[in-house]
């Protein structure tokens, strides 16, 4: 009877099941670890020939295979010496070495021992020099039993750990290490716990580590990277990002009662010096100068995830700095004209929506690389978009529930930038520079809006009301077949122009909407205002302001009277909007506003300014692109 | 004969009819048995496993059809290999397919269950107050309480029922003409009541951002619909389906007057009520997530009696399995066609229109031509 | 009384709506196997006292009983399968066959949510035959005339295969054919044991046909009886308001007005 309904409910049914097979996403492949160019050299294990001097260095585990090439040159530059090394755990050789265990030379894994064995006064203050830092790796069996694939997989459960003992150097910078990547939302605060969970084993030197995991004990260990190189045969690595990477700085020094103390420092110059240095290098090692910021060789791609707090308060974390942005949205050409005074965004710009008001468009003069760009449809929807394969969409806030939510759910990052009001500005200038990696450039233009806004507001705010002319600000249009001049809310950047401006708002209590308010020749009228400024978005503001200086009915209003008409300025796009020109707007309302204000003023240098500033458009340019389309008051 | 004992005064109450018939029909020509097996074959669901068939083909074709990566059709190996187009097929595509055809379902049923209580072919589904309730209560919302997707779908549900519950208020308290009168009446001036408060709403709306919310929402379109909106319309939408499917003989009954329904053993209040409220319930959940989409409730049911018969048995279903299908379609157009979206009740009302007309010029010719037989 | 009847007991009846009292103390037997006309102008209240005896009508005094049991203490099923009623006209929007329009009638056979079956079918089918219509059963209900409209209501109300049969102004809307062919079939129903109970304005379709008879007049009831003692001159001229005379034509109760 309601068998068909069955029917179809089934078919359905089964069809979800289906589909819910195929939704499984694949995780990102681990980077391969970085290859080390030099050759494995053996150790030396020439017998000596009479009864020579011997040196004895105790050095961290780590430093067994460069150390004991140095040694080799030791004794090839000194014949009848023999050095002698013991290579363990530095904790281990401190520890031997305050029982009584004779050595000339320490060189420990971090200062931390090597402070200790000062204490002990087996070493004098201030004879350490650093000669090597080194980097921690995760490590795992060449065939990756476990499937480490992230860092994040340090941290899932069933997986086989081995680290070294927190006393030991390298057991301690993991520590570190974890605690940094604990307090990054992207593991989360109990990533640490979790990854001790899976810890089976703790040795007492690397060397251990890197023999354990190259045996398969154990799924994957944490060791430094000259020790991955060294054992690169039986070993897969992955990188760990700069801003969790610990690095293990390594102290050198001659013990104080070293029983050859000259041979000892002369071993331990050898080791500072140029040639040992480069020896250092040669298997790995960072140089005795590197800090923790810079990175020699990095490789471009190993740059680490970012974290951006957006217009809408959120925390968005992309894997990398974006390389291919998608501009979108509805009034896209606000935010994408301060995007494009990135130099970054021409590169990283992949597809763009519509940015044109009116005839003129900027984004075309301001991106090289526009032709080869995808255009996208206004109303572009979430699939649309998809297309394009970005690994970052910017958006609008109030885009957010029609394209940002379902862009999201396809697990694309959807930044919100609103770029509205000059607070605002300041905000999303930070983020822009986040995003592109530049963060000088947004600090450079974040500096540039302040002093040139503040160069008007200093001097504004401090005005008594009375000096503050009424100003009437409308947008005039005549779409609909019928003329009609409209007002704009308080909350928007045309009233705040106005009033940074040194100006007070005439339509102050004609707050009807969320948008612009209609009003009538009857209120103009009414409102008295001492000056009137015309903003036309589609239409020629000049033409304008002309009909209405001849119109009989606008003849009467005491502005016009005064000449206090006045048609606002505009390029490929009118200045009063929260477009980035909303600073030229702001300029030349305060020069008309407050004449007095601005001595000397020249919009024809400010503009030419302006432009530099931002787009790095010379005079040529500016000749060719911007002057033929200034319209509005301009001398 | 059983009847003669009737008629001398049997004692008790007889469990069999008091007029059993001849086992040979009194009049020839009825047919034998076998016709009545034939009858009953074409009564039940044969031909419209093939609306089944054709539904379930349009639904696995929609989900290949789209604009990514390239308009108008993701190939299967396409959809193998890209992680992206799986999310985008798992996330975006099937919800809003599964909901376009819950949507064109919901509203064909119920366009079928108003017309035949009504007795009349020209009502729609929404229009006891239900559709302009729904856009008020999302106006509304898009106004005052925030865009957010769950906040506009429960104004606009909470609205619907008001105008529903107003109506049937209003109707009740008319003194003018029968009861399906009354209500059409007072579905009439509570739909006029909220439309201008939709109008009020408009004005008062900011032109950049909340105007076109709300323009968009009124021409209806499946844009945002997520896993969460459909399941949160599925239990209300998939029981009413269910009531109003289980129910389709007895709508038949139903749109009989109330003294002849009760004569057959109906309770002509109590059922139409359950079935009306099954019928408006739906549409009030799928409007709410979906807009205005009108046409799909008035044309429907039509194109299904047209091709099944004026019985509800097979037109009912046959009403939801066209239903989904055409919303399902036209819902594929909307999202594929053009870079930008284009809204569904658009769409609906533009083919519905055209085939209305044509319905209409066939309808015409069919009946000059019965006159004309003896 | 005869216990197999459907009778009124001191039912008094208000109309809800204007509170004007129709039937007061009315005690009324419709016994099995008669065939009972009520017979009045129009407005008279007829079809409410067919109403009250279908039960759709709840009366406010006194009860309806059948089988001496008040038709409220029957299921709604069981009161379907005993009482069928054949309004005067049914206006359907949609073009039905004969055949599921009569199937209709079979509804107080069915569960809640059963729908007809194969013997459900035939049973229709014989109905339709009973009032001459078969053959006809995929024909459209909205191409057929005004009487073979009728016809199908009553066959309709005969696929319930009740035992009392109400029909509602069953000839007011018939040409003469199909008046004589209506009466001819009740009398075959008669002959096979249903009972009837009709309403009518037209006197002599009453004496045609009935046994009994219910004269009422403005919402009461002025006479009931045996149609010999109550057909006659001065009762229908006091049911009808207008001087009225009976005579007989070959063994044809004739009515004689204006």
């Amino acid at each position: 009877m309601h068998s068909h309904l069955l029917r179809v409910l089934s078919v359905l049914l089964v069809l979800i099941v289906g589909l819910a097979a195929c939704a499984t996403p694949t995780t990102p492949a681990p980077t391969s670890a970085p290859a080390v160019a030099a050759a494995r050299p053996v150790l030396p294990t020439k017998a000596p020939l009479a009864a020579p001097r011997s040196l004895t260095v105790f050095a961290a585990a780590s430093l067994t295979e460069s150390f004991g090439e140095l040694g080799q040159q030791f004794e090839a530059a000194h014949p009848g010496v023999k050095v002698i090394f013991n290579f363990a755990g530095s904790q281990q050789l401190r520890a031997q070495m305050e029982q009584g265990a004779p050595a000339d030379v320490f060189a420990s894994a971090n200062t931390k021992e090597l402070e200790g064995v000062i204490q002990s006064s087996l070493i004098v203050s201030g004879a350490q020099k650093t000669f090597a830092r080194n980097r921690l790796v995760v490590i795992f069996p060449k065939d990756n039993p476990g499937k480490i694939a992230a860092l994040a997989d340090l941290a899932k459960p069933g997986h086989k750990l081995v680290v070294a003992d927190k006393a030991v150097p390298v057991g301690q910078y993991t520590l570190d290490m974890l605690a940094k990547m604990s307090k990054d939302p992207a593991y989360g605060a109990d990533f640490a716990d979790k990854v001790q969970k899976n810890v089976v084993s703790r040795e007492n030197d690397v060397k251990a580590v890197v023999a354990k995991v190259s045996l398969g004990e154990a799924d994957a260990g944490v060791v430094y990277t000259t020790d991955a190189s060294a054992a690169a045969a039986k070993l897969g690595s992955l990188t760990i990002p700069d801003q969790f990477n610990q690095l293990a700085t390594y102290p050198i020094a001659a013990l104080a009662k070293a029983p050859q103390p000259d041979l000892a420092q002369q071993f331990v110059d050898l080791v500072v010096s140029d040639a040992g240095q480069a020896l250092l290098a040669k298997y790995g090692f960072i140089g005795a100068k590197a800090s923790q910021a810079s990175q020699p060789n990095q490789a471009a791609t190993t740059a680490g995830p970012i974290t951006v707090t957006d217009a809408l308060e959120r925390r968005v974390t992309l894997p990398q700095p974006p390389q291919r942005v998608v501009l979108a949205g509805k009034s896209l050409f606000m935010v994408a004209d301060a995007i494009y005074a990135f130099p970054e965004a021409a590169k990283r710009v992949a597809a763009i929506g519509s940015t044109a008001q009116g005839k003129l468009d900027w984004i075309p003069v301001a991106d090289p690389n526009y032709k080869d760009k995808t255009i996208l449809q206004t109303d572009a929807g979430p699939e649309q978009i998809a297309a394009v394969k970005p690994d970052a969409v910017i958006l609008k806030s109030t885009n957010a529930e029609k394209l940002g939510k379902p862009l999201e759910t396809l697990g694309i990052p959807v930044i919100y930038l609103d770029f509205e009001t000059p607070e605002q500005y300041q905000r999303d200038l930070a983020t822009l520079g986040q995003l592109f990696g530049n963060t000088a450039r947004a600090q450079e233009l974040a500096t540039f809006f302040k002093t040139q806004t503040e160069r008007v507001t200093q001097a504004t705010s401090k005005l008594p009301d009375a000096k503050k002319p009424k100003v009437l600000l409308m947008y005039y249009t005549d779409r609909d077949g019928a003329v009609a001049f409209n007002v704009p809310p308080m909350a928007w950047m045309q009233t705040m122009l106005v009033q940074m401006a040194g100006g007070q708002p005439a339509w102050k209590d004609a707050q009807l909407g969320n948008g612009w308010t209609k009003v009538n020749l009857e209120q103009i009228a009414a409102w008295d205002a001492d000056q009137i400024y015309i903003i036309a978005y589609f239409n020629n503001v000049n033409d304008v302001i002309k009909t209405l200086k001849a119109d009989p009915q606008w003849q009467k209003m005491r502005a016009v009277k005064e000449s206090k008409l006045y048609a606002f300025p505009g390029d490929y796009y009118s200045w009063d909007q929260p477009d980035p020109r909303w600073i030229l707007g702001l300029t030349w309302l305060a020069g008309k506003i407050q004449p007095g204000l601005l001595p000397g003023l020249d919009m024809d240098k400010e503009t030419r300014m302006f432009y530099s500033t931002l787009y790095n458009l010379n005079d040529a340019g500016y000749n060719q692109h911007v002057k033929p389309n200034l319209v509005g008051d301009l001398p | 004969m059983r009847q003669e004992s009737a008629i001398t005064g049997s004692q008790g109450i007889s469990k069999e009819p008091a007029l059993s018939l001849p086992k040979e029909p009194a009049l020839s020509a009825v047919g034998a048995p076998s016709s009545a097996r034939r009858a009953l074959d074409g009564m039940r669901s044969g031909g419209l496993i093939w609306l089944v068939v054709l539904l379930a083909g349009v639904l696995a074709l929609s989900l290949f059809v789209g604009r990514y990566p390239a308009p108008p059709l993701l190939t299967p190996s396409q959809l193998a290999s890209d992680e992206l187009a799986q999310r985008l097929v798992w996330n975006l595509r099937l919800p809003r397919i599964l909901a376009a055809v819950l949507l064109g379902m919901s509203l064909a049923g119920a366009g079928a269950v108003l017309q035949m209580i009504l007795g009349n072919p020209l009502v729609e589904p929404g229009f006891l107050g239900v559709s302009q309730g729904a856009a008020f209560g999302a106006s509304l919302s898009i106004i005052f309480l925030g865009n957010a997707a769950w906040l506009v779908q429960s104004s606009a549900a909470f609205f619907a029922f008001a105008g529903l519950g107003l109506s049937y208020l209003l109707a009740h308290r008319l003194r003018y003409g029968g009861w399906v009168l009354r209500l059409v009446l007072a579905g009439i001036a509570i739909s006029a009541l909220f439309s201008a408060g939709v109008g009020m709403l408009k004005y008062i709306a900011d032109p950049l951002r909340q105007l076109p919310e709300i323009t968009f929402w009124l021409l209806g379109g499946l844009w945002s619909i997520t896993w969460t909106q459909l399941v949160s319309i599925l239990p209300v939408t998939l029981l009413a389906l269910l009531v109003m499917h289980w129910m389709r003989w007895r709508l038949n009954l139903l749109a009989l007057d109330d003294a002849t329904a009760f004569s057959l053993g109906v309770a002509p209040t109590r059922e139409r009520v359950l079935v009306l409220t099954a019928a408006v319930a739906a549409t009030a959940a799928v409007i709410s997530v979906s807009g205005m989409v009108g046409w799909i409730g008035l044309i429907m049911p039509h194109l299904a009696r047209r091709l099944y018969g004026a019985d509800a048995r097979r037109a009912l279903p046959a009403a939801l399995l066209l239903g989904g299908t055409f919303s399902l379609l036209c819902d594929d157009v909307a999202r594929t066609l053009l870079a930008g979206e284009i809204p569904l009740g658009i769409l609906t009302s533009l083919i519905g229109a055209v085939f209305f007309m044509g319905l209409m010029t066939m309808r015409a010719r069919q009946a000059v031509t019965q006159k004309a037989e003896p | 009384m005869n216990a197999a009847s459907l009778a009124f007991q001191d039912v008094g009846f208000t109309y809800p709506a204007n509170g004007r009292p129709v039937f007061q103390q009315l005690t009324l037997e419709i016994a099995p196997g008669t065939v009972t006309a009520i017979l009045g102008p129009n407005g008279a209240g007829k079809t409410t006292l067919l109403h009250l005896a279908l039960g759709w009508l709840k009366p406010q005094a006194g009860h309806v009983a059948l089988r001496d049991r008040p038709l409220a203490s029957y299921s709604r099923g069981e009161l379907g399968r005993e009482l069928g009623l054949v309004p005067q006209s049914e206006h359907t929007a949609f073009e039905y066959s004969l055949l599921e329009y009569v199937l209709l009638g079979r509804a107080p056979y069915l569960k809640p949510l059963e729908m007809p079956g194969e013997g459900d079918i035939r049973i229709a089918l014989d109905a339709l035959a009973r009032v001459g219509l078969a053959g006809w059963a995929e024909r459209s209900i909205a191409r057929v005339s005004g009487g073979e409209r009728q016809l199908v209501l009553i066959a309709r109300a005969l696929a319930q295969q009740p035992r009392f049969l109400l029909l509602d102004e069953p000839t007011s809307h018939l040409d003469l054919g199909n008046k004589a062919r209506l009466v001819a079939l009740l009398r075959d129903l008669v002959r096979q044991g249903v009972t009837i109970l009709f309403t009518t304005h037209e006197p002599e379709v009453a004496a045609g046909l009935a046994t009994h008879l219910v004269l009422m007049r403005g919402g009461r009831v002025l006479q009931t009886g045996l149609l010999a003692e109550t057909f006659t001159a001065e009762h229908l001229s006091e049911t009808y308001g207008v001087p009225v005379a009976v005579a007989q034509v070959r063994d044809r109760q004739v009515v004689l007005w204006g």
